[in-house]
């Protein structure tokens, strides 16, 4: 018996991963999404085929909040979906679950840089829940009574209604019901035949009768990630998905796969080495993302601490952290030598402006919230609204004194599970502006505020654009003269890597 | 022991059906109700949706009555949401006259009745649709873009033009300049920019793409008036660049560094120049209802370096003023006069500064020139300055030959253009259009936060005064306070389009039809 139950040790073992590995990660997952209690959010998540399955991961992602809850949700998910695959696919070796488990677990953890560009809401627990739900519509198909043609109709309505509410998970569904269909009855007609007609037909009704958000070319794949940027698709980080969904085939095509010793240790293996191929382990990002964490909170200590330990050379956005880090901390330029140096690329396929990453929260350290607040807005209406974006644009509307502005962005996060106590605090910001002066969020921000105002771009080019437009110009404050030195000299010794980036 | 239940149903349902009553005892309160969104004493047309609202604050329980006669309607809850039949009931009732607003409040066990308000009925009904499009208030960014329409007398809301239908991973497009012939939803025109670019014509049932990019063009047409009777669109074509504030509140600009205007032959689609002066950027055109006369606006800017220098305008950005001009058309040979200065808003004197005048829209009586005015430049649905104002153009009290503002024989100029402080706030109102019976205005404004626009609606009398502006009606009042997008070019119409966006998504998808130039 408890040999039988041993693959359930995999979601654990993986759960214990993620926190151990990616709690930094996980976090960032949760502030790059959004979930607001409310019937307007609930609405728009429904204007597009599979809205009720990105509500769901929107819903879900919300709890990596605290990254171990996070995962322990994941973690009962996983297990979840591993007993149904058994049930659904009346599996004689639920090794074979690990497989497609594997895969879950890998379309978070390959992700890296898309933390920050991927557009399909909620999608960390998107595989997860629209695997399960394309697995309990198979089994409503096989515990369907065989009589007046009802599993027929069942599956119409599972690649229909199922289709608008849960997308391509729902032609899954039906396609692993035509599978089975066809094993069953070794034959392509009936319900095998039908099985294919409603998975042409019903994208194709929802695009002409129900939605117009999505173009007829991806109307099959709607609620997939979509792994694009400036032009170019990165097929390689479909691949879990891929197994994923291949492997589900392979059950429903031969569940009688028997438990044996070889071919247990075998999958185990295979696991382990797709595992440690796949898994996303670019320390830089890591400590970017732990620093962006610890700037939040005002945490400049730990900042300095994170960038003493890089091993390697880091990325820009971390001398940069660090760099803000040591002004803030009234340190000299020349203490940077203390610490690791450089211009790493960051690891991505595509080139990586750090205006879309940390790069927002730096121009509000900096003193320039128009520009946190525009590249915010860019990318909110590019890859979408979420919780970091709202937090720095309420901050951004409090420097700028647009009280109104800030309460609406404020009221937003309080619609949410996880910062409405966050939301609540910079209300009182918006209730008495004199308290901003004192406030640990704002005070260091104050004195890098400049009056004057000219119009100029940044082009994505963040540090160059900091020097040579704000800090060097004349209408600088002093102390914007004195992080000028950072900048300046950090651009100075990497000029050669920066411009090649 | 049965008997007993199905008293207890009946019982049960007839409290169920009962409506919400109005409090008998309360407190009566001087203060008005704060409520989202402000309808307190504004003038509203018969035909208009309900005005559902919400009371800001505290309370346990809330009670509006609305009243006209015996006419009466009681809601209960934070949302105020009459029923759309007993509304309109309400409406009919109140017609040239005004709605009684009560609202009741509970708070610890004790009713409180705020000081009532009115919500007046005017007899000049309003066009059934509008349509407006929805657009992040970003910056370069766009994702999903929407032309929607929206029914003025019911909360249907539908979309006709939806961008990601045609949009890719590899690329996507803006769509935007939606614009009628004389409020007809049979024939419009919009753009689409970049991936599958071109100008899309609906006239009578056909759709059609226009490819209007040309060598001897500074751009396709883009800010558009079509003639009230004629096949022929008038359209500017701009060289248009933006930049981005680093401390002002404005956020962004948006700035042309050259700029002309042209006509569009629909039948021949054939372009010809209107207006391509030098050391001047015009804009903005739009016809006079007898489409005799185009009005348009100019800015006068020279450059110091040898040609046309974006660094050069952004950096001198603030010197350009747009002044109103107008032409006149001969529909015959469809050729145009020479320019006539309307409005000289760059002229300077000791009662007024230098501004920026924007939008030149004719009532439909010929009789209303209504324009936004800012301090500088052309974008003004980002300047907080920015302010509608209004100008009688049948007193004659400006002078043609020099444009001055104050005319000869010394009646006061203020008479005859104003700004339209009934209707304008403390921030932005910018993009506005007049009903076909030119009794409603419909405009852009950013009045509550300052970043998103919402459609506000104002009545203009006869004599060109206008009344509170109210915001477009919801269904959920509270939607405009969590919506992320900005209303955009809302226009009224006589009725809806009946363009799918399926069907414009397959026509956006094919080339477009080129067009030929030619020279004055």
């Amino acid at each position: 018996m408890v040999k039988r139950l041993l693959p359930y040790l995999f979601p654990l073992i993986a759960t214990i991963l993620l926190v151990v590995l990616e709690s930094d990660v996980l976090y960032a997952l949760q502030e790059q999404n959004l979930f607001l209690h409310s019937t307007l959010f609930f609405e728009q998540q429904m204007v597009k085929a599979g809205g009720l399955l990105t509500w769901a991961g929107c819903y879900l992602t919300q709890f990596f909040y605290y990254p171990m809850l996070g995962a322990g949700i994941l973690c009962l998910l996983w297990a979840f979906f591993m007993w149904l695959c058994q049930r659904v696919f009346r599996l004689e070796n639920l090794w074979l679950t690990l497989i497609p488990t594997a895969s879950l677990l890998l379309t978070i953890t390959t992700l890296g840089y898309w933390v920050y560009y991927l557009k399909l809401p909620g999608h960390a627990f998107c595989a997860t829940i629209g695997s399960i739900v394309a697995l309990a519509l198979v089994w409503g198909y096989r515990v369907m009574p065989r009589r007046y043609h009802l599993p027929s109709i069942y599956m119409v309505f599972v690649a229909g209604l199922g289709y608008m509410v849960f997308g391509f998970y729902a032609l899954l569904a039906t396609a692993l019901i035509a599978i089975i269909s066809w094993r069953d009855k070794k034959s392509f007609g009936g319900d095998f035949f039908l099985a294919l007609t409603q998975i042409i037909l019903w994208p194709i009704l929802g695009y002409y009768y129900a939605y117009h958000q999505t173009n007829i070319v991806n109307i099959y794949w709607v609620a997939l990630p979509v792994f694009a940027h400036q032009g170019e698709r990165f097929f390689v980080y479909n691949l879990p998905y891929i197994v994923l969904f291949a492997s589900m085939v392979v059950m429903a095509l031969k569940p009688t796969i028997k438990s044996a010793r070889w071919l247990n240790i075998g999958i185990v293996v295979v696991t382990v080495i797709g595992l440690s191929l796949f898994w996303n382990r670019d320390e830089n990002l890591h400590r970017e993302l732990s620093m962006t964490r610890s700037i939040e909170k005002g945490q400049w200590a730990e900042v300095l601490e994170t960038a003493k330990n890089v091993k390697g050379e880091p990325t820009r956005l971390i001398c940069m952290m660090r760099n803000l880090a040591l002004f803030n901390q009234g340190q000299p330029f020349s203490k940077t030598r203390d610490y690791p140096e450089g211009a790493k690329r960051p690891a991505a396929p595509f080139v990586i402006h750090t205006v879309h990453t940390a790069g927002k929260l730096l121009y509000l350290q900096y003193g320039i919230p128009n520009y946190c607040y525009r590249w915010c807005m860019e990318d909110g209406v590019e890859y979408g609204w979420t919780v970091e974006r709202l937090k720095l644009m309420a901050m951004c509307s409090i420097l700028n004194n647009e009280m109104v502005a800030a309460q609406r962005f404020v009221n937003l996060l309080k619609k949410t599970d996880f910062h409405k106590s966050w939301a609540k605090h910079m209300e009182t910001f918006i209730q008495d502006p004199r308290l901003v002066v004192r406030a640990p969020e704002f005070r260091h921000i104050l004195p890098l505020l400049r009056d004057d105002n000219f119009l100029t771009a940044d082009q994505s080019q963040q540090e160059m654009f900091l020097f040579e437009q704000i800090m060097s110009t004349p209408g600088a404050t002093q102390e914007q003269r004195r992080l000028a030195e950072f900048t300046m000299g950090y651009y100075r010794n990497n000029h050669k890597n920066l411009i090649e980036q | 022991m049965k008997q007993y239940l199905y008293i207890l149903i009946i019982t049960c349902l007839l409290a169920a059906c009962t409506g919400p009553q109005v409090p008998e005892q309360y407190t009566q309160s001087k203060i008005s109700p704060r409520i989202y969104p402000d309808y307190q004493e504004v003038t509203v047309p018969v035909n208009i949706a309900p005005l559902n609202f919400e009371l800001l604050g505290p309370a346990d329980e809330v009670v509006v009555c609305f009243s006209a006669g015996e006419e009466e309607i009681v809601c209960d809850g934070p949302k105020a949401r009459p029923d759309i039949d007993d509304w309109k009931a309400l409406t009919a009732k109140a017609k040239g006259q005004a709605i009684s607003v009560e609202v009741f409040a509970k708070d610890k066990e004790q009713w409180t009745r705020f000081k009532p308000f009115n919500i007046y009925v005017s007899l000049d009904s309003i066009d059934p649709w509008i349509s407006y499009r929805l657009i992040s208030p970003s910056y370069v960014s766009y994702e999903e873009l929407t032309l929607n329409q929206r029914s003025l007398e019911t909360f249907d809301e539908e979309v006709f033009v939806d961008n990601m239908l045609c949009s890719t991973e590899s690329g996507g497009q803006c769509v935007n300049c939606h614009n009628f012939q004389q409020y007809n939803p049979d024939r419009m025109q919009f753009h689409a920019r970049q991936t599958h670019g071109g100008t899309l014509i609906a006239y009578d049932g056909e759709l059609e793409k226009i490819d209007m990019n040309n060598d001897s063009l500074i751009s396709a047409g883009v800010y558009p008036a079509w003639h009230p009777t004629m096949k022929i669109i008038a359209y500017s074509t701009n060289k248009t660049l933006q930049c981005f504030h680093t401390s002002a509140l404005e956020k962004i600009e948006v700035l042309d560094a050259e700029s002309d205007l042209i006509l569009y032959d629909i039948d021949r689609h054939e372009v010809t120049t209107i207006e391509q002066q030098p050391n001047e950027l015009e804009i903005f055109p739009c016809w006079a209802p007898d489409g005799k006369t185009l009005y348009f606006c100019s800015a006068h800017f020279e450059y110091e370096a040898d040609s046309v220098d974006m660094g050069e305008i952004l950096m001198r950005a603030q010197e350009v003023k747009y002044n109103i001009y107008r032409k006149t058309f001969d529909p015959q040979t469809k050729t145009f006069g020479p320019r006539e200065l309307v409005f000289d808003a760059a002229a300077t004197d000791s009662l007024h500064p230098s501004m920026s005048a924007t939008f030149p829209r004719i009532s439909p009586d010929g009789r209303w020139l209504l324009f936004t005015l800012g301090e500088w430049g052309c974008f003004h649905i980002w300047h907080h300055d920015a302010d509608l104002w209004i100008m009688d153009l049948n007193s004659g009290k400006w002078k043609e030959e020099s444009g001055k503002r104050i005319e000869d024989n010394g009646d006061n100029y203020e008479e005859t253009v104003r700004p339209l402080d009934e209707v304008n706030s403390n921030d932005t109102e910018s993009y506005h259009s007049w009903s076909s019976n030119g009794r409603w205005i419909i405009f852009s404004s950013r009045r509550y936060d300052g970043v998103f626009t919402r459609p506000f609606i104002a009545h203009i009398d006869a004599e060109g005064r206008g009344s509170k502006p109210f915001e477009l009606p919801m269904r959920n009042p509270d939607v405009h306070r969590q919506f992320l997008k900005s209303y955009n070019v809302p226009e009224f119409m006589k009725g809806r389009v009946s363009l799918t966006p399926q069907q414009v998504a397959s026509i956006m998808k094919e080339e477009g039809t080129p067009i030929t130039y030619k020279s004055k």
